[in-house]
């Protein structure tokens, strides 16, 4: 038996897109509906479209900045996964409004989730939550959430927008929404592992951010001087150089506890003025990242998590934006796809990624399932439908 | 100057704007600090490090968890491998076929396997924590407590006992106490190992009591063996006592048998003397016949009961055949004469291996037998053939031959051919059993060819040798008794005989002669006498020539002594004499040493004998 069903488009069209993907998916047996398409789709046909042909269906999704389908780094397409009843019992919800999270909303909003799944002892959950990606909300959301999840493992990503950086949406039963977030709980007999990893080691140079504006995201100065030329003087090009792919090559990270986590710069500003994907305070210090070969790295990833979850079913992933570029620059795109092949991997390129409440960039982030054993078949959970 | 003012000022200015930058860093990392410490409004950049914050240290607790989880998932293996392990010892325990148990020092049951809890008719896990009165009662406890308190002591014990098991069957167990003793040696408990030898026990008490018949039975036949041994060296003592008293008896016979035999027949000499009637003369002479084939008789019974009785010596030795041919020859030419049998020998100038006066034996009998059943007018060879490395010696005669079929029978004792038509002939059929014998003893192959009323060949196989011979052919002298020697004189050849064998019997060393001429030539051959025994008539009475020449014995007696040139008181002599009258007594007074009238009583003879030769001083001391 089938846990996931995959579905592809790359119909331009939304309605045609849809139709093809509905093709595709036994909508009978599936208990939830997860896609990313990407943003050059007219979202009001694709939402029509959805709501049409999915009426019955639980169906999520976000807008990105590129797909992964079964056979690799896809754009302009749609791709979708079905989660088949018999494995995965799931649960989503949006949140809208994302200003001003707070934990008493995360609760409301995740208590009723869980009261739903079947088995209510929060065993084999995991939170998957997907945010609009210029919503500049993320941090503050995912920590909210992650309080209210509590111990269930939880990743997921930023909708992107081909970048555009205009505007990101997510998707929930029949809309597309900005400025707000989905949260989806999967529960299922499957082995998972929930993984984030990336390929970067940190360099001697550190800086510190001497002014930056908090809400939204924009570094002006470090070292007290403006931020782009003291980023551009690190990198050794003219401001006016600077590009994703240089972005994605010469990452800036902060040391939290033994971890780096790397924050990416989005775009150079007129005034000279970096803005990244995520937030960065005054007093940030920020240390100069390497690039170490990433496939590798993302190869001995999946090794880790193949120790836990044993023969992989399928991965579903979260892919930084800058990563792609990177692979581009570097010409591994075709290598990536490969190997996404291989490892049955489905996702999409973010702005960002989650993991366990925190707003990572420049990171492959998601979760592996592994194959139905004897032991799964036996707590096979019933569906809720 | 200007310029290096203006360097120093560039540098000043320069530091100074580091100065600035660095302040402007220390403000923010200052501002960053108590913003972190700070619990105001929950700013982005705030949120993200208390997320990544929170992650690790969730992380980190997971790792804990993690930990600890896989230290709980391992003990709950241990558990369940010691649970699983605790179940096969279980499956095992409940399976081996013994009883088996665990008493704690207290004697508690802490372990009963499936057996044992049966045998006690306890429900499975019911003894467990039970005292050991559960299983065994107050009774059972007590028999119990001796070995409890050996293996409390340390040792362990080994018992057999019989106790009743849940149905109230009789069991013999044999019972293994083995202490557990702990770290520091001390009894914590012991262990029981029970088995059921009730049926082991049976089947070796069976074996055990088959074992003891079987030895029973071994024993009775060996007694009865040896009961039958010793019947059996009984019969043997027996038979030999019994072979001893027949050789005792045929001694008995030879000596005290001949004698009375003998003295009838001196008697008959003497009635011979007595000059009878022709009818009575007649008559005396059929007795002496008679008397002689007797004694011929015994003489044979004799020499075959020796020969069975395995009494018979004999030597092999190297003999020339010739002189016994010739010396057979001599013997018997004058009896075939008198039948009218035309007797031949060959000569033989081989030499063979055998006993000489056994081989004689034979040749006699076999050259009797041979004129015996030939009729007169036909003849009797004895002559020889060489084959190969034998001689054989040939008995060939013209008689009456014997059936093929009677072969056998010919040399067995007592049977004679065709009796009906031979009733006239002498003797009992003895001759060829004992030819027979001897050859089986001497071991020359003796054979038969005959043809009925043909005649017979006997045919005896000696080996030939070589050999020097080193002794001379001659029948041994046998001297028996004291060895004194005694010379008899009596024209009657039977009283001769019977002197002879009387004699000879009681030990003397004896020589005959029928007249005094043949006593002259006797004293140049014989041993001179001890003592001359000489009838007074010597009336040479042979119906042959029919002249009676009558001599007187005292004047025979007289020659002899000048003969021998001895002196009276050296050669006494004893006068026999039927004539009882006293002139004749008178008249040989002097000449003689004493005088016996016939009928010669032997004890008599005995008694004077003894008298004379004890006058006559020692004899010779051979013997």
């Amino acid at each position: 038996m089938t846990a996931v069903y995959h579905a592809l488009s790359r119909q331009h069209d939304a309605s045609l897109a849809v139709a093809e993907l509905a093709a595709q998916l036994p909508l009978a047996q599936i208990s939830i509906v997860l896609f990313f398409c990407s943003s050059r789709y007219d979202l009001k046909q694709l939402a029509a479209a959805f709501s049409e042909r999915f009426s019955d269906t639980q169906l999520v999704g976000c807008t990105t900045a590129g797909e992964i389908s079964r056979e690799g780094y896809e754009a302009g397409s749609v791709c979708a996964i079905g989660f088949h009843h018999a494995y995965f019992s799931c649960q989503a919800q949006v949140i809208e409004q994302l200003d001003g999270f707070d934990l008493l909303r995360a609760q409301r909003t995740i208590t009723p989730l869980f009261a739903k799944l079947p088995q209510a002892n929060h065993q084999h959950i995991l939170a998957l939550t997907l945010l609009d990606g210029l919503s500049s909300q993320e941090e503050v959301v995912l920590l909210q959430l992650e309080t209210a999840l509590g111990r269930i493992p939880h990743f997921g990503g930023s909708a992107g927008d081909n970048n555009q950086l205009r505007r990101t949406h997510v998707f929930f039963q029949k809309q597309f929404y900005s400025n707000a977030a989905v949260v989806i709980l999967l529960q299922t007999a499957l082995p998972f592992q929930v993984f984030s990893g990336h390929h970067l080691v940190p360099r001697a140079e550190k800086f510190v951010v001497t002014a930056a504006s908090a809400d939204y995201r924009t570094v002006y100065e470090i070292d007290a001087e403006p931020a782009a030329t003291v980023y551009s003087r690190l990198v050794g090009c003219d401001p006016e150089h600077l590009t994703a792919t240089v972005f994605a090559l010469h990452p800036l990270a902060v040391k939290i506890g033994q971890e780096y986590y790397v924050r990416s710069i989005q775009r150079v500003n007129a005034d000279g003025s970096l803005t990244f994907y995520c937030a960065l305070g005054l007093g940030a210090v920020l240390t100069a990242m390497d690039n170490t070969p990433m496939l590798p790295a993302l190869a001995a990833l999946f090794a880790d998590c193949e120790k836990t979850v044993g023969p992989p079913l399928f991965t579903l992933g979260c892919d930084c934006v800058l990563r792609r570029q990177e692979l581009a620059e570097r010409g591994l795109l075709a290598e990536a796809s490969a190997f996404y092949h291989e490892n049955q991997v489905i996702g999409f390129s973010t702005y960002g990624e989650h993991h366990e409440g925190v707003h990572l960039n420049q990171t492959f982030t998601g979760v592996m399932f592994g194959q139905p054993s004897i032991d799964t078949i036996e707590m096979e959970i019933p569906c809720d439908r | 100057m200007t310029d290096e003012l203006t360097a120093l000022k560039a540098q000043c200015a320069a530091q100074q704007a580091q100065l600035q930058k660095l302040t402007i860093i220390n403000q923010a990392l200052m501002a960053r600090v108590e913003a972190g410490s700070s619990a105001g409004a929950l700013a982005p950049y705030a949120a993200f490090q208390q997320a990544a914050v929170l992650a690790e240290q969730v992380r980190e607790r997971t790792a804990e968890l993690h930990q600890a989880y896989d230290e709980l998932r391992r003990s709950m293996a241990d558990s369940e491998s010691l649970r699983q392990s605790e179940r096969w010892i279980r499956t095992i325990t409940d399976n081996v076929p013994a009883m088996l148990a665990y008493l704690s020092a207290d004697c508690r049951y802490l372990f009963t396997n499936r057996h044992y809890d049966q045998f006690y008719g306890m429900s499975r896990g019911s003894l467990q924590n039970a005292s050991l009165l559960a299983a065994h009662g107050e009774a059972g406890r007590n028999r119990l407590q001796p070995y409890i308190n050996q293996v409390l002591a340390g040792d362990t014990v080994q018992f057999e006992i019989a106790e009743y098991n849940a149905e109230q069957q009789h069991r013999q167990l044999l019972k293994s106490y083995v202490p557990h003793q702990d770290q520091q040696g001390h009894i914590i408990g012991f262990f029981v190992l029970c088995r059921d030898i009730t049926e082991r026990k049976q089947i070796s008490e069976t074996l055990r009591q088959a074992n003891l018949h079987l030895e029973q039975r071994v024993q009775q036949r060996t007694a009865a063996l040896t009961e039958l041994n010793q019947q059996l060296e009984q019969a043997r003592i027996v038979a030999e006592q019994a072979n001893a008293s027949k050789s005792q008896f045929l001694a008995a016979v030879s000596h005290d048998v001949l004698q009375p035999l003998n003295a009838a027949r001196l008697f008959n000499g003497a009635l011979v003397d007595l000059g009878l009637s022709d009818v009575a003369g007649q008559l005396t002479q059929s007795v002496a016949n008679a008397l002689d084939d007797m004694a011929e008789l015994l003489r044979t019974l004799v020499d075959l009961s020796r020969l069975d009785a395995g009494q018979l010596d004999y030597q092999l030795t190297a003999v020339a055949l010739a002189p016994m041919i010739e010396r057979l020859y001599q013997e018997y030419l004058p009896q075939a004469q008198t039948k009218g049998i035309r007797l031949r020998v060959r000569s033989c100038p081989s030499q063979v291996i055998t006993d000489p006066a056994l081989l004689m034996r034979v040749m006699r009998n076999l050259l009797s037998n041979a004129l015996r059943y030939t009729p007169t007018g036909g003849q009797v060879l004895l002559g020889w053939r060489k084959r190969a490395q034998m001689i054989e010696l040939h008995v060939i005669d013209t008689g009456i031959g014997i059936d093929k079929s009677q072969y056998e029978a010919a040399f067995t004792a007592f049977t004679r051919l065709a009796p009906s038509a031979h009733r006239q002939e002498k003797g009992l059929g003895l001759g060829l059993a004992i030819v027979d014998k001897i050859c089986g003893l001497l071991q020359h192959p003796i054979r038969l060819v005959s043809s009925l009323g043909k005649g017979s060949l006997f045919a005896l196989s000696l080996p030939q040798t070589t050999l020097p011979i080193l002794t001379p052919i001659m029948e041994p002298i046998r001297p028996r008794g004291s060895g004194a020697v005694i010379w008899v004189v009596d024209n009657e050849l039977s009283i001769c005989q019977a002197m002879h064998h009387l004699l000879t019997g009681w030990g003397y060393v004896v020589f005959t002669a029928t007249s005094g001429s043949a006593l002259a030539s006797l004293s140049e051959t014989a041993t001179p006498p001890d003592l001359l025994i000489i009838d007074y008539h010597l009336t040479d009475c042979q119906p042959s020539d029919m002249a009676q020449s009558t001599e007187n014995g005292v004047a025979v007696a007289m020659a002899l002594r000048q003969q021998l040139g001895v002196q009276a008181s050296a050669l006494p002599i004893l006068l026999v004499t039927a004539d009882h009258s006293s002139t004749l007594a008178q008249q040989v007074k002097p000449w003689v040493t004493d005088i016996l009238y016939k009928p010669i009583k032997p004890l008599k003879l005995r008694v004077m004998l003894q008298k004379l030769l004890a006058l006559s001083g020692p004899v010779n001391p051979s013997g």
